[in-house]
């Protein structure tokens, strides 16, 4: 089974970074015309940054099993399910470059509005909350997950060591640390992240709805990687959590299992899916607003 | 409408004294008010593309003159204007000043030597 996910694994990866790529591009080149040069260019660098993160993602979720299973050949690496995290910290250090090499003003006279803006502005709250549910759903499966398992951490058991019956992989705390450890850490340099897209600088000439627009698709992108990996990370350990212990369970327990394992199944399916949603929109600018920045 | 202030780095007059003029100004006119928060100096700084410590210097001149506080917490927030005097209508033939210096095209440092010009006049007088 290890060695048909290695396989399909990154033929799904190819597929999935082939349509987010398209679908970030064909959203760079939508409406361009109607902005100014100095916020097409702020754009293009966004969608080129946002177009690396993806393939830098890609390459970790490609490389990272094949990697870790030459190095433990057998068993799966129990750093397997940290992969996604890793991959979503990848898609995360190519986001924070990109807005560390954000456009600067350059004329000789520039201007700044004085409105304070923070974290709470360019939010998206939607996917904040859906980030912040699926890490705690994260940490209540890997609790659970842990004091169900063996004392090994990698299966489930039932009965005594004659009569009853074991299942795995099963999410215990050999799969489950690293993968609790690697989400938090995704989490935390998201913030750090958002703190980049708030701080960088004005697009020089935009109006302040443009340098809005723009900061938000900036914290759209980052909490849509970390989604993407949070959920990728949580939905295989329920899904395998479910299996196993639908192996051992019949009855209620055996049907709970079941609904267990699908929903993982379906966090991981819109772990995907979340790769796919678009950013804000940026809108043409409005005569006579007032400029975020600069003019020369 | 979102205030703004611009600053020309090809002036004569230090950046710094840009940023703090203006935003005296804007506390002076009453269009920054009391409890109103600043942007933090990065993001100031980030935006004009001058120097963090440009700014800071900035901030801390005007706290000095108690037109604004820093705090760790809040950041830096407008404490309120310092009077200008018994004279109410100061404020206002200043305003009409900067309006009829508009008009007729006048830059800023147009102004303010014509004010300090103004100021010099009756102490020449005077002496």
């Amino acid at each position: 089974m290890a060695a048909g996910l290695l396989v399909v694994v990154p033929l799904l990866l190819v597929a999935v970074v082939a349509v987010v790529v398209l679908v970030l591009l064909a959203g760079a080149t939508v409406g361009s015309a109607d902005l100014l040069e100095t916020t097409a260019r702020a754009r293009r660098h966004a969608v080129r940054g946002s177009v690396l993160a993806v393939v830098a993602a890609a390459v970790v979720a490609a490389v990272g099993p094949s990697a870790l299973a030459n190095l433990h050949k057998g068993a799966p690496h129990a750093a397997f399910a940290a992969i996604p995290a890793l991959a979503g910290l990848a898609h995360l250090a190519v986001l924070a470059l990109t807005e560390r090499t954000w456009p600067h003003p350059s004329g000789p006279v520039r201007s700044a509005r004085l409105a304070p803006r923070g974290l709470a502005c360019v939010t998206p709250p939607g996917l904040a909350r859906a980030l912040t549910a699926t890490a705690a759903a994260l940490t209540v499966t890997v609790v659970v997950a842990v004091v169900l398992a063996d004392p090994a951490g990698r299966s489930i058991s039932v009965g005594d060591r004659q009569h009853g019956s074991s299942a795995g992989p099963f999410p215990g705390l050999p799969y489950g640390l690293p993968a609790l450890v690697a989400v938090a850490v995704l989490l935390a340099a998201s913030v750090l992240v958002l703190r980049l897209v708030v701080a960088r600088p004005a697009v020089e000439g935009a109006d302040a709805a443009t340098d809005s627009a723009l900061r938000r698709a900036g914290a759209h992108r980052v909490l849509r990687g970390a989604l993407a990996a949070t959920l990728l990370t949580t939905g295989p350990l329920l899904f395998f959590a479910g299996t196993a212990a639908q192996g051992v369970h019949d009855g209620w327990v055996g049907a709970a299992a079941v609904v267990v394992a699908a929903a993982g199944a379906l966090a991981a399916l819109a772990g995907l899916l979340a790769l796919t949603l678009p950013a804000p929109r940026v809108p043409a600018p409005q005569p006579g607003a007032p400029l975020a920045v600069g003019r020369s | 409408m979102t205030l703004q202030i611009q600053v020309d780095v090809g002036s004569a007059v230090p950046p710094y004294e840009q940023v703090r003029a203006q935003l005296a100004g804007h506390v002076a006119s009453g269009r920054l008010c009391a409890g109103d928060r600043l942007p933090t100096v990065r993001t100031l700084a980030a935006d004009l593309g001058i120097a963090v410590g440009t700014v800071t210097r900035a901030y801390r001149e005007l706290e000095s003159q108690g037109l604004v506080t820093s705090r760790r917490r809040t950041g830096t927030v407008v404490h309120g204007a310092v009077p200008s005097g018994s004279d109410p209508g100061l404020g206002a033939a200043a305003a009409a000043l900067g309006g009829r210096a508009r008009a007729a095209g006048l830059g800023d440092e147009r102004v303010v030597a014509l004010v300090r010009a103004a100021l010099l006049a009756p102490a020449t007088a005077g002496g």
